[in-house]
């Protein structure tokens, strides 16, 4: 049987066009999964960005209940409540405890320095457990 | 061509016909949903996909003026069960879930039981899928009950109107209904402001109906509603409210109202009503408990109108404080002919000055300053005052007053408007007449707004104080104002309301109430109104007590029933703001507790 002998022009011609066809598959499916996982990130950064935006709605309506419960625990009503509960036995001030004086007292001295000494902001904490129910202070 | 050993022509063109036929079939049917119907069902899925969910506004906070909330929008989780997810084993964990929710176990199982339910419009028998526990469960209850473990029971979070402060300054406040509209007070004046701008946002669900986040197309964000700052001062809300209830269980009255003001600015910072209601529970208390008596209830308001009388001579000059009055007389003249002047209430009280004629409280004293000044000048005076005029500052519901046109005057009026006859008023006018003598004659809007402010803090809108007008001038407020600190003093009809080392000013009043076309000898309107300290006035007070039945079935007097009340929340304010007594030597207060409480 007579071998037949192929043209190398034309074994290169082939070649070229399975290289071609080759890499036109190569970048479609490379761009394919490119554009999947894209989507995904898209996805997944999406999710997130509206977990984030929950969360941060969740935290407000957290934070707008909470002051809420702290106005109602220090209204004037709860208050005078948590007083009675307590027993504190609290009364206005009748105008006979207050002494309105015409100027500032002449201390002695050695009081004075004493005062001076002492005259330091204090600053009183209520905790919301006090007023909650438990009696904490600090 | 298949072989007719195998099978006959016949049945070959039939096979062959059904199966053509079946094809045309789907080709048709293909055709009718992509070419004819195409659009239209493509909409549909279109649609079937698309969501657009409403993103709810907040609505704003009211705030006093020292931003103690007052009203807020607070979330709620609405509970309820789907009685057929009940799962055998969840039974056992009612009992917990019950406790959480302070409610009976045996209800709570109850509720749980699965049932039916008929439909009314087309009488369709369906499966309970939702059942009610509790309108309202907080977020950390409702944590609770997740954390349990019953999938069958769950929440939907709703946002509902909470007025922390109760029934502090409610009538100003107003309250959200069921329907979410704003009913009355700042809540229905200031819902354009408070109630904020809804948004939405258009995206695309899967089969689940999941959210396909990554398909949103448009979102527009909600604003949420700015905050309203009031003039209220809580504390002093709270002391008023306080004495308006006492007043109530002492007397008994029909109604009590009591205003607590700045008079150089007009800021109310207290508006006691009695009686009253919790925002919270509007529902629960009859509808005239709702009314915001002070300004829509009038009343005669008796001898503090004589304000008007007595102010109006002194700006026209017609008298001074020293000018002597002959209130032993039973008519006088006018413009030729003689009026007969009303009787005095506190007995006879012969020729005395005009200073006196306000702190006695004299009828016919008032009546001849009326007449001094005329008719018309007196009429000018009392709407210069503002009586007869809407503040306008509370919206609807305030009242006019009744202030008669000259043409409807009788021959009598002029002797007794300027003793508070014939004339009607709401508490507010009454308190804003006695407010323009504190404030140097300039009649002043009450303010309950201060400001508009939002979610930073950042002013949106401010309302500064507004004169309304000049009533008198300062030199006639000023004559008048000493003259009032008679009233509160030693041998002026309220003794009661002295503050020793303050300068009250002010003045009694105890008007008749009308029965059946005459003046009822029982029922009574008690007022007090006046300022503190006199000669720097910075709060001003009015308590009214309407039909007021003291214990010893004695009449309810001003001086007796009002005034006590006036110097009760005085005191106690004087004592809040740290007002210093002002003498002039004085340089501080020091407040000293004498006694263990």
């Amino acid at each position: 049987m007579k071998k037949t002998t192929r043209n190398p022009q034309d074994t290169i011609y082939i070649y070229r066009i399975a290289t071609l066809l080759a890499l036109n598959l190569l970048t479609a499916t490379a761009g394919g999964l490119g554009l999947l996982y894209m989507r995904q990130q898209i996805s997944a950064t999406a999710e997130r960005v509206r977990a984030t935006q929950l969360a941060i709605a969740d935290t407000d309506r957290r934070l707008q209940y909470v002051n809420v419960q702290i106005a109602e625990a220090t209204s004037p009503d709860a208050l005078k409540r948590r007083a009675a509960e307590l027993a504190l036995n609290l009364n206005v001030p009748a105008n006979t405890q207050v002494v309105h004086l015409a100027g500032l007292p002449q201390l002695p001295g050695k009081v004075s320095a004493i005062a001076s000494a002492t005259a330091e902001p204090i600053f009183v904490t209520f905790e919301l457990a006090l007023l909650k129910g438990g009696v904490t202070s600090r | 061509m298949m072989s007719p050993a195998f099978i006959s022509r016949w049945r070959f063109a039939l096979v062959f016909s059904a199966i053509t036929l079946g094809y045309c079939g789907i080709m048709a049917r293909l055709y009718l949903l992509q070419v004819v119907r195409g659009p239209e069902i493509a909409a549909m899925a279109e649609h079937s996909r698309e969501r657009i969910d409403v993103l709810r506004a907040r609505r704003g906070n009211i705030t006093d003026r020292s931003g103690n909330l007052m009203a807020a929008t607070s979330p709620v989780i609405e509970l309820g069960v789907d009685p057929e997810k009940m799962r055998p084993e969840d039974e056992a964990k009612l009992p917990a879930v019950a406790k959480i929710l302070g409610m009976d176990a045996d209800e709570l199982s109850r509720l749980c039981q699965p049932g039916t339910i008929t439909s009314k419009e087309t009488g369709e028998v369906r499966k309970i899928r939702w059942r009610k526990i509790a309108d309202a469960v907080s977020d950390s209850n409702y944590d609770k009950i997740r954390a349990a473990g019953v999938p069958a029971i769950y929440g939907n979070r709703k946002y509902v109107r909470n007025y922390p402060s109760g029934m502090a300054a409610s009538h100003l406040i107003g309250f959200m209904n069921k329907e979410e509209a704003a009913v009355m007070g700042v809540e229905g004046q200031f819902d354009y402001y408070l109630r904020g701008q809804d948004g939405w946002r258009e995206t695309e669900i899967d089969a689940r109906r999941k959210e396909m986040v990554q398909f949103e197309k448009r979102e527009i964000a909600p604003r949420d509603g700015m905050n309203v700052e009031l003039t209220i001062d809580l504390a002093i809300q709270d002391m008023a409210d306080r004495q308006a209830a006492k007043l109530a269980d002492t007397y008994h009255p029909e109604s009590v109202v009591i205003i607590v003001s700045d008079p150089k600015t007009g800021d109310i910072l207290a508006l006691s009503n009695w009686p009253s209601f919790d925002p919270n529970n509007y529902g629960s208390v009859p509808v005239e408990n709702l009314r915001n008596r002070a300004i829509t209830d009038v009343y005669e308001p008796g001898s503090t109108f004589k304000i008007v009388a007595v102010a109006g001579a002194l700006d026209e000059h017609l008298v001074t404080p020293n000018t002597l009055v002959d209130c032993s007389a039973s008519a006088a003249s006018y413009r030729g002919r003689m009026v007969n002047l009303p009787g005095e209430s506190h007995g006879p009280l012969g020729t005395i000055p005009v200073s006196s004629v306000v702190s006695l409280s004299s009828n016919k004293g008032a009546a001849q300053l009326g007449m001094k000044i005329g008719e018309e000048n007196f009429l000018d005076y009392v709407y210069k005052f503002g009586f007869g005029k809407r503040t306008d500052a509370f919206g609807p519901g305030e009242v006019l007053g009744i202030v008669h046109p000259l043409d409807k005057w009788d021959g009598l009026t002029i002797s007794r408007m300027p003793m508070g006859q014939a004339v009607c008023v709401t508490a507010v006018q009454m308190h804003y007449a006695m407010s323009t003598v504190a404030s140097g004659g300039v009649l002043l809007s009450p303010r309950i707004v201060r400001r508009v402010y939002d979610a930073a803090g950042n002013t949106v809108f401010s309302f500064p104080a507004k004169a309304r007008d000049r009533a008198v001038s300062s030199e006639a407020a000023e004559k008048l104002r000493i003259m009032l600190e008679g009233v509160a003093s030693k041998g002026g009809t309220a003794p009661k309301a002295e503050i020793p080392g303050f300068e009250v000013a002010g003045k009694t009043g105890t008007s008749q109430k009308v029965e059946n076309g005459h003046y009822s000898h029982t029922k009574h309107v008690a007022t007090f109104t006046g300022f503190f300290p006199a000669s720097d006035p910075k709060i001003a007070v009015t308590v009214v007590v309407n039909d007021g039945k003291r214990p010893d079935g004695g009449i309810c007097y001003g001086g007796t029933v009002a005034a006590p009340a006036f110097k009760e929340i005085a005191t106690q304010i004087i004592q809040y703001m740290a007002m210093e007594p002002p003498k002039p030597s004085g340089s501080g207060m020091i407040a000293e507790n004498r006694t263990s409480r």
